[in-house]
């Protein structure tokens, strides 16, 4: 019995269907095709204003709505989402070669793959444009900007790239799409189509942000502050519709990874068995799904404010209610970047050390409870504007959030204790990672005293504080993630040398940046700012040395990984002995990963039991 | 199926053709999957509702203009769009008992409304008596405009469903499509009646 659901990506070996245009091809035509026909529609019929460009705030609001529903329907959402939705019957071939990565597909092995490449590809972006900061930094005066707005155009598509294409994305939607399936032991992921549409608005996103300054510079970073906002030429509205596409991906999968960690489980994976990564993702999603929709409320109210425009948080509410619902948003994210990667450590240590999970069910308990505080402590973003009595809950609740993080390091050391630990490079990138959230959370708790982060606000000393966490902690665990599962991914094995030499090469790069943050910041070099006193110089050029040395250790890394992955040598199915399902499927994207399905017999983190984990069912069985 | 055995686990077939019909039999725990998904979807809709309706820091210190029609863009579109509501559940209840035309007879009510309703917050949206540049003016405008997005989607959805019904793809046995779109609309005719609240009583 099929599903409109989740067996849908269950093929029938019936003939070939009629061809047509590649699908990004016909996505880029069609959205080509709606830019023009209702940019053109607005712009000189209905919204016509004499001696205005072809291209106003208005119409390019329209004009990009209609391209992006033209591209969505492109790639493929036209033959797996309109046409079925108006009954007829769902028609798509899909290669199985290369080909396959370029279009609409409902394998979740396949979707994921489609979500790292773009998000790498993100994460490469707003690197290129954190190089082209750094560089203007090696000099104390405007010399490689032609503008201060154009600085700080860069810094937010930096920001803005990296936050919404990346730190949301390369976990949930990247890894997420690929292993929660194989992990849960289910052969797709809950809602196949979600994932298809939502990946594909991923690229939309990054490629908006990254041109926006087509359209003008913009001031405000990636925090999009209004009325700021308002001052600014039309490439804030990009930067507004940008971040609408990336958060609606993120919220598409997020709802769709949910309902499959809930309801796709194998029979016998009861909630005491769910594993880590899965229990990561789960609690991500779950503040996705509940603040994801709260800042795209607020972004288009800052949307409306630049093209009606209407005077919000001006006249009509003040400039910090715009703060206040912004980083009503802004923490929890935080939480969202860095609880997968707390949730990577505890699924990759055990494995590692061949060694029992300590203590998880308070690793669960600390995911949970670091999702349930992330919503408490927002208004430490806003202390220079608040009394000093608003401030004192929110200053114990951002020192109290350190209680559940404790608990995911508590887990991990106390598994690794004693254990036969093998130090392979995620071993290795793991502790790397855990060091630099730990420097993340002491300079987080110092920030958390409203006296420290008076004086250090807006210093690069909050700049070093949030790169530790995000890069420090999210950065790291996903390339710990992506040396473990690289032998899944590919069939083949990276070289322990090479592993550990990008490893090392970005950790000390990595740390001679942002610890110098922390201190230059407190020396006194302020963020937001090209130019800065001529006492600050010589330690930014050396900054900027380093940060062009950790730009080459993640670029080092990324040719290595891709070479492995074409030319690497050839390994065993499940080189780690690792005990979790994803390893006892060989399922490349294009197969189906149980078959039969599997029933669970016992934890995957016990591994003083020899016993299988699990073994071949009936079709129908599910837990 | 030697070559088979030989074949390496992480090559694919050449081709993958998916060729099914739209809709098929659910088993009870899909519904529930189903269910929970549509439940899910909701939830994050109400969001935004939530940061609307708070706008007490924007309406503060506003009124309702002395030239307010009450009914266009106010009371019709509301019980248009809360009368669709019973309509709505009684085609989901016409799906569970077979009988296709009623489904599609309610249904198709339905998407009248939805039409009616669009047009009528649109004609709001292009003759207020008041300034947008105002507290009430700007809220009035983002409130409609979000009410007609929101409206012109549970509209197309009944209208899926429509269509998919006299295809055959509806039946009692696969009733999850006919009660996602009446959640949707029942989604959407509530979150406008709490908008309609803030605007036009409290």
């Amino acid at each position: 019995m099929s599903s409109i659901f989740a067996d849908i990506s269950q093929s029938e070996a019936l003939r070939r269907g009629r061809r047509m245009l590649p699908p990004v091809v016909r996505g880029l035509f069609w959205a080509a095709i709606g830019f023009f026909i209702v940019n053109t529609l607005v712009s000189e019929v209905l919204d016509r204003t004499p001696l205005a460009p072809y291209v106003t705030k208005v119409s390019v609001t329209f004009g990009w709505t209609a391209a992006t529903c033209g591209w969505l329907l492109g790639v493929g959402a036209w033959e797996l989402v309109v046409k079925p939705y108006f009954g007829s019957p769902v028609e798509w071939d899909v290669p199985n070669d290369w080909r396959r990565y370029f279009m609409m597909s409902l394998d979740h092995k396949v979707v994921g793959i489609q979500y790292m490449v773009t998000s790498v590809a993100g994460f490469f972006i707003a690197g290129l444009a954190a190089m082209l900061m750094r560089f203007e930094l090696m000099q104390g005066n405007l010399w490689t900007f032609p503008t201060p707005n154009a600085y700080l155009s860069t810094v937010g598509i930096h920001g803005t790239i990296m936050m919404f294409s990346f730190g949301t994305v390369m976990l949930v939607g990247g890894f997420g799409n690929y292993l929660i399936p194989l992990m849960i032991g289910s052969n797709s992921s809950a809602f196949p189509r979600v994932s298809a549409i939502s990946q594909w608005l991923l690229p939309v996103g990054i490629v908006t942000v990254a041109l926006s300054p087509i359209l003008g510079t913009w001031t405000t970073g990636w925090r999009g502050y209004a009325p700021l906002a308002e001052q600014d030429p039309n490439g804030i509205v990009f930067y507004y519709l940008g971040v609408f596409a990336m958060t609606t991906s993120s919220l598409l999968v997020s709802i769709n990874l949910t309902a499959t960690i809930l309801f796709q489980r194998a029979k016998g994976l009861t909630w005491n068995r769910i594993p880590m990564y899965a229990w990561g993702i789960l609690a991500a999603s779950l503040l996705n799904i509940i603040w994801l929709p709260e800042i795209q409320m607020t972004f288009i109210l800052a949307l409306l404010n630049n093209i009606v425009p209407l005077p919000m948080f001006s006249q009509i509410g003040t400039p910090l209610t715009y703060m206040e619902v912004f980083w009503l948003f802004g923490h929890p994210e935080v939480y969202i970047v860095v609880v997968p990667a707390f949730a990577l450590w505890q699924e990759i240590l055990p494995v590692m050390g061949q060694k029992t999970l300590f203590a998880r069910s308070w690793g669960v308990l600390g995911l949970v409870f670091v999702m349930m505080f992330s919503g408490l402590v927002w208004a430490h973003h806003m202390f220079t504007n608040m009394r000093n009595d608003q401030m004192l809950p929110f200053s114990f609740f951002t020192e109290m959030i350190s209680i559940p993080t404790g608990f995911a390091f508590l887990v991990s050391l106390g598994t690794v204790w004693k254990s036969r630990l093998r130090l392979t490079t995620p071993t290795l990138l793991v502790f790397m990672s855990m060091f630099n959230f730990l420097i993340g959370g002491v300079t987080g708790v110092m920030l958390a005293d409203p006296v420290i982060n008076l004086q250090t606000h807006d210093t690069f000393f909050v700049v070093g504080h949030f790169h530790y966490t995000i890069i420090g902690a999210m950065v790291f665990s996903f390339m710990a993630a992506a040396y473990y599962w690289l032998p899944r991914f590919s069939g083949r094995m990276y070289n322990e040398f090479w592993g550990k030499v990008g490893a090392i090469w970005v950790f000390i790069a990595f740390n001679a940046v942002f610890g110098q943050f922390l201190l230059i910041g407190l020396r006194g070099m302020n963020r937001w700012v090209p130019v800065y006193p001529k006492y600050l110089q010589n330690m930014n050029f050396e900054i900027s040395l380093f940060a062009f040395l950790l730009g080459l250790g993640f670029l080092f890394n990324l040719v290595y990984y891709i070479w492995v992955w074409r030319y690497g040598k050839r390994v065993d199915a499940n080189p780690w002995s690792a005990k979790t399902l994803e390893w006892q499927s060989t399922s490349a994207p294009g197969e189906t990963n149980f078959d039969p399905p599997v029933q669970v017999l016992m934890g995957f983190y016990d591994y003083s039991d020899e016993r299988p984990v699990c073994k071949p069912t009936s079709p129908a069985e599910v837990s | 199926m030697a070559g088979n055995e030989q074949k390496h686990p992480f090559e694919a077939e050449p081709w993958t053709i998916i060729r099914r019909p739209a809709i098929s039999e659910l088993t009870p725990r899909e519904l529930r999957l189903g269910r929970f998904g549509a439940a899910l979807f909701v939830i994050s809709q109400a969001i935004p509702y939530f940061v609307l309706v708070n706008v007490r820091w924007m309406l503060a210190g506003s009124y309702i203009p002395a030239g307010m029609n009450q009914w266009v863009g106010g009371l019709l579109p509301t019980i248009l769009l809360v009368v669709g509501i019973l309509f709505a559940w009684l085609g989901v209840h016409a799906n569970l008992e077979g009988r296709k035309g009623a489904l599609q007879g309610w249904f198709t009510v339905n998407v009248l409304l939805g039409v009616a309703a669009i047009v009528i917050l649109l004609v709001a949206l292009t003759t207020y008596p008041f300034n947008t540049l105002s507290h009430y003016g700007s809220i009035y405008v983002t409130c409609l405009g979000t009410a007609v997005f929101y409206t012109i989607v549970s509209t197309i959805v009944m209208l899926g469903v429509i269509f998919r019904s006299a295809a055959g793809l509806v039946s009692p046995r696969t009733p999850y499509g006919p009660e996602s779109a009446a959640v949707t609309w029942t989604f959407n005719a509530v979150a406008w009646f709490a908008l309609y609240l803030a605007l036009y009583v409290i």
